[in-house]
């Protein structure tokens, strides 16, 4: 067989859900961030730096769920059934953020407080739960006869709930860079002074991340810290403190693009850390992308479709942010 | 249901056949003719179908009253048409409802049709949980669908403009022409353009 159709699908996968992180990553870190900037105007502005863009970013979450269907149904059957309670969570977090795009523009004075409390709330447990999925997924998912075999709350677990926590601040640097490239003048500011500490906290927590995973998983650290794995794996964890002490210099000098940048490249690194350690599997702890294949029929039957709508939507992607470019001041308003 | 028979029929010879055989003199299988375990529950269908096609009659007769009252220049002032037009309103929703109960009650008990049956298909999930996270999506879709309509029924109680489209407001930096969404598409700002209200001259 020339063409290796599963891990092409993979790598489609892999690909859709690293655009989703880093794209729906900063929005819902502006929903975390909310709670810092009390004032209207300024949260008017945060809002209007993403509303022309946020529910394009969710895309990437529904190609990266069909595409898990299609091509890999094993896989969609087992995790999001063992996933089941933290991601109809998330849903619901997603729910309420989405309608509050809508409803706090619209809203009286007077009502208005609740949808910035169903922005901010959904924003955190979408977040929240996405990191406790991410956990669970890297714990791994018991199988038996190609049906989840776990328990519906197998995904509560300290380790797990830590992952929930990691993710939130993740995104919440994510957004707060976002917003230093997007606004300018005293919300700027404050986002500058915040960003500092930030980056500390997301550098702690991807840490205690790197380590309390190999611990937990032996096979994870045999990948990691065997003798030829060791010397190609390493520019990861060292590039981690490289980006990190460029984003702290960043900020410091007052940077408006670079802080944003260096954390993509931040969340990438911490990302690739995470198929270092999964790669072939899709379900950890045994199950890889060539035992969860479906048909390669249906799978190329679907590669024809897929390859050619992405280039599509990478096309409007790029044109929407290009469209909507440059600072948003509290005079604009696209929603 | 259970004596097997149609009451309150309403038969158009051959269409059914030609709908789903193509055909002007192939048979449709019967509902008899499925054993009892392949047969969907006939009462929610027969009823969701007709209340879907009641609804779409009923739609085609308000824009042929509406086209007549519109020729004999009544269309603004005719109370009785404009109360049938007024409950109208959801009537696009509940036909799409009654709709998707026909199709998707109707194909029980298969989720693949002649492959796996529905009970084969679902998840092992508990009782609780499949409980609770209905009960959640309820709740949370009674509450985000009430503040929309409340919001609905604020523009609705503001009555439509007249000359719309025929705005001053050229658009460009800072000025919005065209709504990005449909909520945005009502323009609810200020109050002093209730003396455009079409309420106001009836």
């Amino acid at each position: 067989m020339g063409i290796d159709l599963p891990l092409i699908w993979a790598v489609i996968i892999i690909f859709g859900i690293m655009m989703y992180v880093v794209m729906d990553g900063f929005d819902l870190g502006i929903g975390i961030l909310f709670p810092f900037i009390p004032g209207k105007t300024d949260r008017d502005v945060m809002m209007n730096t993403v509303a022309p863009v946020w529910d394009g970013n969710e895309t990437w979450l529904v190609l990266g769920g069909a595409a898990l269907f299609g091509a890999f149904p094993l896989a969609y059957s087992v995790v999001l059934s063992a996933l089941y309670l933290p991601l109809i969570l998330m849903l619901i977090g997603l729910i309420f953020r989405g309608v509050a795009f809508e409803f706090r523009f619209k809203a009286r004075d007077d009502k208005r407080h609740l949808w910035d409390k169903a922005f901010i709330g959904g924003s955190v447990t979408a977040t929240f739960f996405q990191g406790v999925a991410l956990g669970a997924f890297i714990d791994g998912l018991p199988v038996v006869n190609r049906q989840f075999a776990g328990g519906s709350l197998d995904w509560l677990t300290p380790f797990t709930l830590f992952c929930g926590v990691a993710l939130v601040v993740a995104y919440a640097l994510l957004g707060c860079t976002w917003l230093i490239m997007k606004t300018e003048g005293k919300l700027q500011e404050q986002m500058h002074d915040l960003a500092r500490p930030l980056a500390f906290v997301v550098l702690a927590v991807i840490g205690i991340v790197s380590i309390w995973t190999p611990l937990a998983h032996a096979e994870i650290a045999a990948r990691w810290f065997t003798l030829p794995n060791l010397f190609w794996f390493m520019p990861v964890p060292i590039l981690v403190l490289v980006t990190m002490y460029g984003l702290i210099r960043a900020v410091a000098r007052n940077a408006h693009y670079t802080p944003f940048l260096l954390t993509l490249v931040l969340i990438f690194l911490g990302y690739s850390g995470l198929g270092i350690s999964l790669w072939p599997n899709i379900v950890p702890p045994s199950i890889s992308i060539w035992d969860a294949a479906a048909p390669p029929q249906s799978q190329g039957f679907m590669l024809v479709g897929t390859l050619f709508i992405i280039p599509f939507i990478l096309g409007y992607t790029f044109w929407s942010y290009y469209v909507f470019r440059g600072k948003v001041t509290h005079e604009d308003g696209y929603h | 249901m259970k004596e097997e028979r149609t009451k309150f029929a309403v038969e158009i010879p051959y269409l059914g056949s030609l709908i789903l055989t193509h055909s002007l003199d192939k048979q449709v299988p019967a509902l008899k003719e499925f054993p009892p375990e392949d047969r969907p529950n006939s009462t929610i269908v027969f009823w969701s179908f007709r209340i879907m096609v009641g609804l779409g009659m009923l739609m085609i007769f308000t824009g042929l009253w509406s086209l007549w009252l519109r020729k004999r220049d009544k269309l603004y002032t005719s109370r009785p048409f404009l109360y049938l037009a007024l409950w109208m309103g959801p009537s696009g929703l509940i036909a799409i409802l009654a709709g998707w109960f026909t199709t998707e009650i109707g194909r029980q008990p298969w989720v693949v049709y002649g492959l796996m049956r529905t009970a084969d298909a679902s998840s092992n999930h508990s009782f609780v949980q499949m409980s609770i996270t209905l009960i959640l999506f309820v709740v949370v879709y009674f509450a985000l669908f009430g503040a929309g309509l409340g919001y609905m029924m604020r523009l609705v109680r503001k009555g439509p403009k007249i000359d719309e489209g025929k705005e001053t407001n050229d658009g460009g930096p800072g000025q919005k022409r065209t709504p990005a969404r449909p909520l945005s598409a009502a323009d609810d700002s200020g109050e002093s353009d209730h003396s455009h209200s079409l309420t106001k001259e009836i």
